[in-house]
């Protein structure tokens, strides 16, 4: 395999608080390959946020290795780490409410590259129209302020921004989430199309499992710090292995009145992250939770397919830990 | 049929600010039977949230009602004083709003702040409340009913919070709950809890429900009819079996178009394009002509609803506001494009 763009060996992102420790990420290891789109889901609290913002480098991992495009960056100080910082961009749920409201559209998104000293004045202005063509605002948006744009096309002022250093990897944190559907499905497309004209990877961040399958390659499900299965986006939503990732799936409302649940669907709710169950996290909503599950904590186990799961009892007759750590004994 | 238990008429609503007038409802008729949980779909500045308020009259700084009647036990509630429309709200309508935290006291134990509720509408003793307010909880399964009764809001996840918004909104018995966005703040695996937990407390109460949503999966899990608003205005409204199967409105199907349905795999999905009016200045029509891919040169001018009579494209009780759902239309309107 070639080198990935993105390797993350163990990260761990711990951080002291009052009421004790709280393992927001807790060894999570991770390869992002050039040009793809890695979906990361899991409910509030599992750490999908704080994995970003500390691959981002906006937090000092407190474990692990972050490694970009061969390069380990994780301890790197703000200044060896600008060069790198052009690679990997952000986009966040609502661009508007991190930006500066008092500047233009063509000035936010010229903003980058002048930090990064790129091109002359002339040169950014013919590149931010450009860009806001790329992104489907047209080059006269860039006289106007971006409160007097909808969410949908502050989204996409946020999005020309994120690409205007040309970047390898564009880190989405929930992107849609606070636009309305019609909407959403035009942010989604043009992320997609970005993505094929210019060959840059994602990792896109979202609760949204429906959408998530429409544009990821792959998809990570996180539970408590933890990343408790990773495959094919495919093979993530028909067989999925880990007993948390069919519960998530299970609760996708589905738009067919025709095929309406009326079960309680009582599953409990996840535990608190500064009181983790002992063994796998998940076993105290696990409904196939067996004594084995308080005792130890499952690794996470690639098999044969490419399929990742950490389950001493994963479903749709995969290998479990166990069987297999006895296989390779 | 028998009589509904809330029959909005007309309703107008709008917002005054500092840059314009939004006209955020602009003539919204409702009615809401008995027992039914009744969906209300839209984007943002659709109305849906704004048209709940009004019901209550519970608008936000700037909004004024400016016609309508909403008919409901026998009196208008447009027109009482703030004193009785106290007396209804609570009481006869319970509300539950998208962020239970904003909605209840954080230096208040949720079990006091259910007792004052009942206390205030009912002639009890503070025991007999403390004993009602533990059913309550039981009611919408909080776990460990009785101790959690002394907690904080800030001690119960947001699911819990929002169980907690629930039994306060249920305290009196309501006729009518009203839901705005009950679930948008919540995980998926929470929000199925909620939604299956209003679907069991409608059949055990018998209560009907006004379901706010963006959403149209939530919609298809839980409502018996919907109203799908867009530009202050009802585009379309049809049980809900019948909305999904055969929609009839260019909006609604561009709705459908655009959710990506969990069982169908990389299909690309199919935005609608453009982006909701500006509600300062709405169309002078049909408020979705100019993002309607099928806008004629008659929707320039407003179309009334229309019903199943004589348009068997359309099921009984299924009602659009567009002049493609006319029957009686001469066939050359279809012709003239916009």
């Amino acid at each position: 395999m070639t080198q990935p763009l993105l390797a993350l060996e163990n990260l761990e992102m711990h951080f002291q608080t009052r009421q004790g420790l709280l393992k927001a990420v807790d060894g999570v290891s991770l390869t992002i390959q050039h040009g793809e789109t890695l979906g990361l889901v899991g409910e509030s609290g599992c750490g999908k946020s704080t994995l970003a913002r500390a691959l981002m480098r906006l937090y000092r991992p407190t474990g692990g290795r972050i490694v970009l495009d061969g390069v380990d960056i994780t301890t790197l100080n703000e200044k060896a780490l600008k060069p790198h910082r052009k690679k990997v961009q952000m986009i966040f749920q609502d661009p508007v409410a991190a930006l500066n409201g008092r500047m233009t559209v063509g000035e936010l998104v010229a903003e980058p590259l002048e930090i990064m000293g790129i091109g002359t004045a002339e040169t950014r202005r013919a590149r931010v129209a450009e860009l806001l063509d790329n992104v489907g605002l047209g080059a006269d948006a860039a006289d106007r302020f971006p409160h007097s744009f909808s969410g949908g096309q502050r989204q996409r002022v946020g999005i020309a921004r994120a690409i205007a250093l040309e970047p390898e990897l564009v880190v989405c944190d929930e992107p849609i989430s606070a636009l309305d559907v019609s909407i959403q499905a035009q942010i989604v497309n043009m992320l997609s199309e970005l993505k094929r004209d210019t060959g840059l990877a994602y990792l896109f961040i979202t609760h949204d499992l429906s959408m998530l399958r429409h544009i990821a390659d792959r998809i990570g499900v996180m539970y408590l710090g933890k990343l408790v299965e990773i495959a094919p986006s495919e093979a993530l939503h028909t067989a999925p292995r880990h007993p948390y990732t069919e519960l998530l799936w299970s609760a996708i409302p589905v738009p067919d009145p025709a095929a309406r649940r009326d079960d309680p669907f009582e599953t409990g709710e996840v535990p608190s992250p500064l009181d983790l169950p002992s063994g796998c996290r998940f076993r105290t909503r696990c409904p196939y939770a067996t004594a084995l599950c308080a005792q130890s904590e499952p690794d996470l186990i690639t098999q044969d397919d490419g399929h990742a799961v950490a389950c001493h009892h994963p479903l749709h007759g995969s290998m479990s830990n166990t069987q297999q750590e006895q296989e390779n004994a | 049929m028998t009589a509904p238990v809330l029959s909005l008429r007309d309703l107008r609503t709008e917002y005054r600010t500092d840059r314009g007038t939004v006209q955020a409802v602009r003539g919204i008729d409702l009615t809401l039977q008995r027992g039914e949980i009744l969906g209300l779909v839209g984007e943002s500045g659709s109305g849906k949230s704004v048209t709940c308020m009004s019901i209550l009259k519970l608008l936000k700084r700037g909004g004024h009602i400016t016609s309508g009647v909403a008919e409901f036990d026998g009196r208008d509630l447009l027109q009482l004083s703030e004193r009785q429309l106290t007396a209804v709200r609570g009481e006869k309508i319970g509300v539950v709003f998208q962020d239970p935290m904003s909605a209840l006291n954080p230096t208040m134990t949720v079990g006091r702040q259910i007792v004052e509720v009942l206390l205030q509408h009912r002639k009890i003793s503070r025991k007999a409340a403390r004993d009602r307010a533990v059913e309550l909880f039981e009611l919408v399964r909080i776990p460990s009913a009785r101790t959690r009764i002394d907690s904080y809001p800030h001690e119960f996840s947001g699911g819990m919070r929002q169980r907690v918004m629930i039994a306060i909104a249920l305290a009196c018995d309501p006729d009518i709950l009203i839901a705005d966005e009950p679930t948008t703040a919540l995980d998926v695996t929470i929000q199925r809890q909620i939604l299956a937990l209003l679907k069991e407390l409608r059949d055990r109460l018998g209560m009907a429900i006004i379901l706010v949503t963006h959403d149209l999966g939530v919609i298809a899990e839980t409502a018996d009819r919907v109203m799908v608003l867009y530009g202050g205005q009802v585009m379309e409204e049809a049980l809900v079996a019948d909305l999904f199967a055969a929609p009839c409105h260019p909006y609604t199907r561009g709705l459908l178009a655009a959710i990506p349905d969990p069982r169908q795999a990389g299909r690309p999905l199919s935005p609608v394009r453009g982006s909701p009016p500006d509600m300062r200045t709405p169309p002078p029509g049909c408020p979705f002509a100019p993002r309607c891919p099928q806008a004629m040169r008659i929707c320039e001018t407003p179309p009334p609803m229309f019903d199943a009579t004589g348009n068997p494209a359309l099921q009984a009780g299924q009602r659009a506001r567009c002049w493609r759902a006319d029957a009686t239309a001469p066939a050359q309107i279809f012709e003239t494009p916009s």
